[in-house]
């Protein structure tokens, strides 16, 4: 099991095999040895399994256990930085990326690295691409920005935008899915 | 002006380099001819060449050659020679007027340019900012450059190199005397007005960097009259702080030696050296800020940056980790 601190976030995966949800006393533990320290967020997944805990200023942690989404790219950090404005916003756990089913045809364009995603080239321009648009190989599909390095993402290969998978201005994660793509 | 083919700008530069040398005492036509393998004919050629490009260059027969005063112009010509680095500026690109360095230098990357070259610019039409704003680029007084770079990096750390990016251009101006912070993740300022800064674009796939362009804009001769009102409010230079001008060229130069030596450093020690000197160069760290990004307002105290340069924000609701946003202070705190 990896383990990367990072300010007051903690995430963890497991990539060991996959086995039932875990059972009431196991979160229970997990929960209670949390509270002795100062992690305040822990992402921990295992096979088709997805654990976020998220600890506000609130009496109780907040614990939300999922299937991982399914996606054809396994290292998708799950854990989603939306904003969190309020304690209040806190009590309800970020909604999971948008993750897209197996069942859709076309191919995923994943971030390359963590930042924030963004549609258009300027606040006041037009997005890049919409649902529908029909793309050609290197046309750029959106911006990640990290510290103020801007990095264009381009389609790699001809086709038409059937998803956007991402609002703009949002946080992503490293290979988290930001459009759907299917070839022309 | 008769341009200078290859050969002809490696002699001028050479002459330059051993007229710079010598400073204020004369140099020999023998000594030049004799280190150049050129006639003393060739070498009064190459003198007058440099001439043609606004060098005051004193002859007196028996002495020899002296350099009395160099253009203000930004040329290979005016940087090579006083470069000390062994990749970076080893190739300009300069121009009169670009849309913007960075896309051009984005472009000399696309097509291969080599780690190290180096676009500048007297001027830019539509010099980038962040986010589609503009950068002001008033003719022949600041610098605009943008510089390609081939790191050996996974696209992740690409980052940190804004950062360091930030704190070599802090040291530059810190040398020439004013006293520059950085405001997060890599404005400098002198005050609380900006000075230079830094717009950084990457080409990359999922686990390699292609290259990284490191645009920089650092406000040297301009005048507040050089800037739009609106713009003139928030900036200032490098003259206005000392009330003297700098050489573009040699300002240039030192810039590329520092960003050379903190990128040597962060190849061999990682991000955390970058790190340390960031934070004691930084006017965020410790202050109460609002932190502007696309989709949201967050107010709160900068506690520090994280080992990806990530800026942590202390907020009532906790530590938010922020990765994009323009940082504004609220007011003056001592720091912690």
């Amino acid at each position: 099991m990896a383990s990367k601190k990072r300010g007051d976030e903690t995430e963890a995966r497991d990539e060991g095999p996959a086995s039932s949800l875990l059972d009431v006393d196991a979160l229970r533990r997990i929960v209670e040895l949390l509270e002795t320290t100062e992690i305040t967020r822990l992402s921990w997944r295992r096979g088709p399994e997805r654990l976020l805990i998220t600890r506000g200023h609130g009496p109780a942690p907040i614990v939300q256990v999922a299937p991982a989404p399914a996606s054809a790219h396994p290292p998708v950090q799950a854990v989603s930085h939306a904003p969190r404005a309020s304690a209040a916003a806190e009590a309800t756990p970020p909604p999971a990326p948008a993750a897209p089913g197996n069942d859709k045809k076309g191919n995923v364009v994943a971030s390359p690295f963590v930042g924030t995603f963004y549609r258009t080239p300027a606040p006041d321009q037009p997005a890049f691409v919409e649902v529908g648009s029909v793309v050609r190989k290197g046309q750029v599909l959106c911006i990640i920005e990290a510290m103020k390095l801007m990095n264009e993402i381009e389609a790699d290969e001809p086709g038409k935008i059937t998803e956007i998978l991402v609002e703009n201005g949002q946080p992503v994660e490293f290979g988290q899915p930001l459009f759907r793509i299917e070839p022309a | 002006m008769v341009p200078l083919d290859r050969q002809d700008a490696t002699h001028a530069q050479l002459v330059l380099e051993m007229l710079l040398e010598s400073g204020t005492d004369f140099a020999s036509g023998e000594a030049l001819s004799g280190k150049l393998g050129l006639s003393r004919t060739a070498v009064w050629k190459v003198v007058n060449a440099l001439r043609d490009r606004g060098y005051a260059i004193e002859a007196v027969p028996s002495r020899g050659y002296r350099l009395v005063r160099v253009p203000d112009r930004l040329t290979g010509l005016e940087i090579l020679p006083l470069l000390e680095t062994h990749d970076l500026g080893r190739a300009v690109h300069a121009f009169d007027s670009l849309g913007s360095t960075s896309e051009h230098a984005f472009r000399l990357a696309a097509e291969g340019a080599e780690h190290g070259e180096v676009v500048v610019a007297e001027t830019q039409t539509a010099g980038r900012g962040r986010r589609g704003r503009t950068w002001a680029s008033p003719p022949g007084k600041n610098l605009y450059t943008s510089l390609i770079l081939r790191p050996e990096l996974p696209p992740q750390r690409a980052p940190e190199l804004t950062l360091l990016a930030a704190v070599a251009v802090a040291e530059t101006l810190r040398g020439e005397g004013v006293k520059a912070t950085i405001k997060w993740p890599n404005d400098l300022q002198a005050g609380v007005k900006k000075i230079a800064g830094i717009l950084t674009e990457l080409s990359a796939e999922a686990d390699r960097v292609h290259f990284v362009v490191l645009g920089i804009g650092v406000n040297l001769n301009a005048a507040s009259s050089d800037f739009p009102p609106e713009i003139a409010e928030v900036a200032t230079s490098v003259t206005r702080v000392l009330g003297r001008r700098v050489n573009r060229a040699a300002f240039l130069a030192r810039m590329l030696g520092g960003l050379e030596q903190w990128l040597d450093t962060h190849e061999q020690e990682g991000f955390e050296p970058v790190r340390e000197r960031w934070r004691e160069l930084s006017s965020t760290l410790g202050q109460e800020v609002l932190v502007k990004a696309e989709r949201r307002e967050l107010r709160g105290v900068a506690e520090d940056i994280d080992t990806d340069g990530a800026l942590l924000l202390r907020t009532e609701d906790g530590v938010e980790r922020i990765l994009a946003g323009d940082v504004e202070q609220v007011r003056s705190r001592l720091r912690p």
